[in-house]
């Protein structure tokens, strides 16, 4: 049953996925590249530079460029600094499996806590005939 | 053996410590690396040309007087700015070399700007900003002038007002 529902919900992701990909919303975009002057978002942003960032996504929607192409474009003219998240690709990758890593080492340090402390103390002693 | 494996620990723990620790001082000490200042020698740079066919290199100028002015297209101030920058390239052309750094820009706005401009010295293309926090850039446009001995002897911040406050700073690069 389980399965079943990652299998549905997995589906039911990946067609939105795609379709963000093929065909990006202005304010998706905006909310993923950042403004190279003040650091934040496009969409937080009205610096000089950030509008005419806004104005080439918008231009590069209507003719049809992908998410991808998109930031390619950005990326090659103001370098990596303009995407809100690392890529997940490359050495860029590290950004995102390290916090889970982090997070499994963490959790197998509490576990192993836990597990010392909840034994009673006579669990160690040797057992007397 | 437990007892073995604490010290390893604690001993790697230390180890994690002692390396954020020398991270954190690294980065204080790279923080008051000196920037471009007056009185201080130019920082070198090797940046594309905007139109991509040759690099632009400070290095090569050491030895020359220079004007380096950091522009963008989105800058207001730096359209007026423009012309008068041209003009005083062409007064001062053989005696000072004219750089100007198109920082954190479209290159095809910035070759835009150049034609109608008529900009005719060397313009350097920085689209990601490299040189921005080296060179403790604070806001565009902001100019610096070198003299022959590859020092700093005068920096704009902001829009150069007129010709004599530009032939002024430049006489000091020629001095």
């Amino acid at each position: 049953m389980r399965t079943l529902l990652a299998l549905v919900l997995a589906l039911s992701v990946v067609p939105s996925a795609l379709a963000s990909e093929q065909r990006p919303t202005q304010a998706e975009l905006e909310g993923e590249l950042v403004c190279p002057t003040c650091k934040t978002t496009l969409d937080q942003s009205n610096a000089p530079i950030a509008t005419r960032m806004k104005q080439f996504v918008r231009s590069r929607i209507a003719a049809g460029d992908t998410k991808s192409e998109i930031k390619e474009q950005l990326v090659a003219q103001f370098g990596k600094g303009v995407l809100a998240a690392p890529e997940q690709k490359g050495f860029d990758l590290i950004a995102w499996v390290l916090p889970i890593v982090g997070l499994l080492a963490g959790a197998g340090v509490l576990t192993m806590l836990a597990w010392r402390w909840t034994r009673r103390p006579e669990d160690d002693l040797p057992l007397l005939e | 053996m437990t007892r073995d494996l604490k010290v390893a620990g604690q001993l790697g723990a230390l180890a994690l410590v002692l390396g954020l620790l020398g991270l954190l001082v690294w980065k204080i000490a790279s923080d008051d690396a000196p920037v471009a200042s007056v009185g201080n020698p130019v920082p070198r740079f090797d940046l594309p040309t905007l139109s991509g066919d040759g690099r632009v290199v400070v290095a090569d100028h050491v030895g020359e007087p220079m004007v380096i002015n950091f522009w963008a297209t989105w800058c207001v101030p730096c359209r007026t700015e423009a012309p008068l920058l041209e003009r005083a390239a062409k007064r001062y052309r053989d005696r000072v070399v004219f750089i100007g750094v198109d920082v954190r820009d479209f290159n095809g706005d910035a070759k835009k700007f150049v034609a109608d401009y008529g900009i005719t010295y060397l313009i350097a293309y920085d689209g990601p900003g490299k040189l921005w926090e080296p060179w403790g850039i604070t806001g565009l446009p902001e100019t610096f002038f070198v003299d022959r001995g590859g020092t700093i002897v005068a920096h704009k911040i902001g829009e150069i007002s007129d010709e004599a406050e530009l032939d002024e700073a430049i006489r000091k690069t020629l001095s």
